[in-house]
């Protein structure tokens, strides 16, 4: 897409791009709106608790023995204890195809989790379904100790989603999508007024707020959809595929608003295609093939003293597959 | 510094006619005033053969239009200040001196057109009354300046404000054309003796339409305005009430002194130092979030509304429903049912069709940006009430209007009541009806950013069960009270016109309440579901 719709369709800053890759005062900019404004963003997780539990034991009773565990544990500021996401034999069939076949995992508090896999790996499926998009057919996700599919209002309190391939409600402007959002999460309209300045100037769309959605190029799409996933300052961020079609300059600047959250107590599980980039940002990876989770942990145990792309080609058995086809080698003409 | 803040006027003057655009502007509107200003001495020596008492009316009107004209015309021609205030403290010029260069630099342009208007009544009047209108002449000029500069000053201010300044435009222009239609029917009478005889019938028949705009307490009343006493000063002298022509002059002075004061304050505002206010873009809450709470209900609402406007999905509904009464009444009219059933058939038709077409498929039409609304576990029931406040929004006003219009066409007032009650089952019914199949029976729709005309194209599934079975369900709704209207109608001895109103508004209330229950329990229980259905097609 042409870089010139990143800019303000006004022009108000003038010819300077905002989130354009190739100017070093972009950069500059970026990362240094970056290093001032996230001091702001993640101190949420550690505000919300109180309400979280007040308002949910007068709204459903029966769940206030699940709001008890799951509040406690975090309700000291700064100290992010215990498990934020426990997957136990997670399991979705399509008809006779397994996707998903008995996926275990546990990422304690505080984590930047990574998550790879090919192709149809299933890394979607199981994202969805722990972020209660898709429902399984087996197995438990819980969320700081809430089950997300017995108790969802209570779990997705703590949970902030990017899901990749499905639309937004893009005929919205940027504001207004912000808006919308945080009105959704129940948040007050000054809370929300604040957090959409905060996090528009963190993501470096302050001068697109009032542009369509719809107009936005792919990665602009993408950060704000990461925006409007943070706006209620969730515990727990799920992001499949944050980082496609995101330019490096971008890239940078969410991944440093990411490490600050992760740095606060709040936990990140992202999935990625750029083994690089999972293998420079994340302390921890799954690696999930053909439905199976392959291999989980810390990112030093998983790779031993390898790079993660050899790694997980070997996991994934990808190897095979550049066998045969000779030919391709004798050419026709 | 005159010199230099002339010549940059008359550069910027000259700057207009280079630009080919507003060449073109700039030459229609001087040939316009052009027209004006020679009509207007035309007038004047045409006036002179009027009978006292029109030309003292004429008088009265023409003054109150020019003066308002003054302020008006710039107010809606104006885009910016040709040289804008705000440019002159950089050359280090005080306030005061800033205001003396407006002023100074205002004279020479458009202003200029003030002099020969202004000069317009020296050929009707004679006498002391000439006298009174010499000494008027610079009066109205100062006058004209300072209202023409706040003019500009509202009209800039208007360009940030689409909304207001259309409406600035339609009040200006229905004031323009009000004081015409006032004009005219003065000069009925005047004119009639001059057209051809033959004529008689119809210009006898507009004097007399127009006698109600004759009546002497309309111009008493405009006489009593300060508005454009100055003009009015000649007039009270050459009916020997010298009294009141100096009273117009010292109105005039008062609100020369008003306008000024006025303008200078806008001016003060307009050089206030300003400093750069980081936060106040994003703090702007948007539009419809303002207005609604900020809630999940809220959100939901909010968003309807703005897809309403925005989404040619839900707008194509409006351009049919003009249309349905017209095909309804016509083809009821060549199928020989009487005027009087006929009648009653489109308002039901076309609140079910704005009900129904809006709602009855609505999660579907948000495809798979629905996730949003599960992920924040959106509750059902905020969701439905969300999603049909529009569609409440839009149908209660067509409801009443409607059944305005249908009684008005009936002839009898006791028939508004079955008539409301129908429509009312139709809209609430059809509200509780559609809430509850949106959340259990989508089928396909329209994407999103596709043609409202196309049919979606997924193999299979063409959701014509579900549409027929939500129409005939919502009729059903508001079967009583159309039973009961039809027994009204065929004079059946009871209160059945009342009977209809109450079955109506039952029925309807009760399905919509319980049509949103039962549909929001749907959606919690089935939003991953729903979720599913739009990613697969």
């Amino acid at each position: 897409m042409d870089p010139d719709r990143d800019l303000t369709p006004s022009g108000r800053s003038g010819p300077g791009g905002r989130s354009t890759a190739a100017r070093p005062g972009a950069v500059r900019r970026g990362s240094g709106s970056v290093a001032t404004r996230t001091s702001v963003v993640p101190p949420p997780p550690i505000e919300k608790p109180s309400p979280v539990a007040s308002t949910e034991v007068a709204r459903i009773p029966k769940a206030s023995q699940a709001v008890g565990r799951t509040t406690r544990p975090t309700a000291q500021p700064g100290v992010a204890s215990g498990i934020a996401l426990s997957v136990h034999d997670l399991t979705k069939r399509f008809g006779g195809v397994t996707a998903v076949d008995s996926v275990d995992l546990e990422i304690p508090a505080g984590t930047f989790y990574g998550f790879v896999g090919p192709n149809g790996a299933g890394k979607t499926t199981t994202l969805s379904m722990i972020t209660g998009l898709l429902r399984p057919d087996h197995g438990v996700v819980k969320i700081h100790g809430v089950d997300v599919w017995r108790n969802p209002a209570v779990a997705k309190r703590a949970l902030g989603i990017l899901p990749d391939q499905l639309r937004l409600f893009d005929r919205l402007t940027g504001a207004e999508f912000l808006h919308h959002a945080g009105a959704l999460r129940g948040l007050d309209r000054d809370t929300v007024a604040h957090r959409v300045d905060d996090l528009s100037a963190a993501f470096g769309l302050r001068y697109s707020l009032e542009r369509f959605v719809s107009d936005y190029s792919a990665g602009m799409v993408k950060k704000i959809a990461i925006a409007a996933a943070m706006i209620h300052s969730p515990r727990l961020l799920v992001l499949d595929e944050p980082f496609e079609s995101v330019d490096p300059v971008s890239t940078v600047a969410v991944i440093g608003i990411l490490e600050k959250y992760a740095a606060a107590g709040g936990t990140v599980l992202l999935s990625s295609h750029s083994m690089g980039l999972i293998e420079r940002t994340c302390d921890s990876v799954a690696i999930i093939a053909d439905g199976r989770m392959l291999a989980a942990g810390p990112i030093a145990e998983v790779l031993r003293g390898e790079t993660l792309e050899t790694r997980f080609v070997e996991l994934a058995g990808g190897a095979t597959a550049v066998e045969g086809m000779e030919w391709l080698q004798s050419f026709s003409d | 510094m005159v010199a230099e803040l002339l010549r940059l006027k008359v550069r910027l003057l000259f700057n207009a006619l280079r630009e080919r655009n507003s060449a073109v502007w700039t030459v229609i509107g001087l040939l316009l005033a052009g027209l004006g200003i020679v009509g207007l001495w035309a007038g004047a020596r045409a006036a002179v053969a009027l009978d006292d008492v029109t030309r003292g009316r004429v008088v009265v009107i023409v003054s109150v239009m020019l003066a308002l004209g003054a302020f008006v015309v710039p107010l809606v021609v104006t885009r910016a200040p040709s040289l804008d205030p705000r440019a002159l403290p950089l050359f280090g010029m005080r306030t005061s001196g800033i205001a003396g260069a407006v002023l100074l630099t205002t004279l020479v342009g458009p202003a200029l057109l003030f002099v020969p208007i202004a000069i317009a009544p020296l050929s009707l009047w004679t006498g002391p009354a000439a006298d009174s209108a010499t000494r008027a002449i610079p009066l109205i000029i100062v006058e004209g300046v300072f209202a023409a500069l706040l003019g500009v000053v509202v009209g800039s201010a208007l360009r940030h404000r689409p909304a207001a300044s259309v409406l600035v435009r339609v009040v200006a222009a229905a004031l323009l054309l009000a004081g015409f239609v006032l004009l005219v029917a003065q000069l009925a009478p005047v004119i009639a003796e001059h057209l051809p005889g033959s004529w008689w019938h119809v210009t006898l028949s507009v004097v007399l339409a127009l006698a109600p705009l004759r009546d002497p307490r309309i111009s008493e009343a405009l006489d009593g305005t300060p508005i454009g006493a100055l003009w009015r000063a000649p007039l009270h002298q050459s009916e020997g009430r010298a009294d009141l022509a100096q009273q117009d002059f010292g109105i005039a002075v008062l609100v020369i002194a008003v306008l000024a004061g006025v303008w200078f304050a806008t001016l003060v505002y307009a050089l206030r130092p300003t400093r750069r206010i980081q936060r106040e873009r994003a703090a702007l809450v948007p539009g419809r979030f303002r207005v609604l709470p900020s809630t999940p209900l809220g959100a939901v609402a909010a968003r309807s509304f703005i897809y309403w406007a925005r989404d040619p999905r839900y707008r194509v509904v409006f351009l049919v429903l003009p249309v349905v009464p017209v095909v309804t009444l016509l083809a009821m009219y060549i199928g020989g049912i009487p005027w009087g059933i006929s009648v009653l058939v489109p308002l039901p038709l076309v609140v079910m069709l704005l009900t129904w077409s809006t709602l009855h498929n609505d999660v579907a039409y948000d495809s798979t940006a629905v996730w949003a609304h599960l992920a924040a576990q959106t509750r059902g029931v905020d969701d439905r009430i969300g999603r049909m406040l529009p569609t409440l929004a839009v149908g209660a006003p067509v409801v009443v209007v409607g059944t305005a219009l249908t009684t008005w066409a009936t002839g009898n007032v006791f028939m508004a009541p079955a008539i409301f009650g129908m429509s009312a089952a139709v809209l609430l019914g059809g509200i509780g009806i559609s809430s509850l199949f949106s959340a259990r029976f989508p089928y396909p729709a329209t994407r999103p950013g596709d043609d409202p005309f196309l049919q979606p194209q997924v193999p299979g599934v063409s959701g014509g069960g579900v549409q027929v079975g939500s129409i005939l369900l919502t009729f059903l709704v508001a079967a009583p009270a159309i039973a009961a209207c039809v027994f009204y109608v065929n004079r059946v001895p009871g209160p059945w016109n009342w009977v209809s109103l109450l079955a109506g508004c039952l029925a309807g209330l009760l399905v919509m309440v319980v049509g949103i229950r039962v549909g929001g329990a749907t959606f919690d229980r089935r939003a991953p579901e729903l979720l599913e259905f739009a990613t697969q097609h």
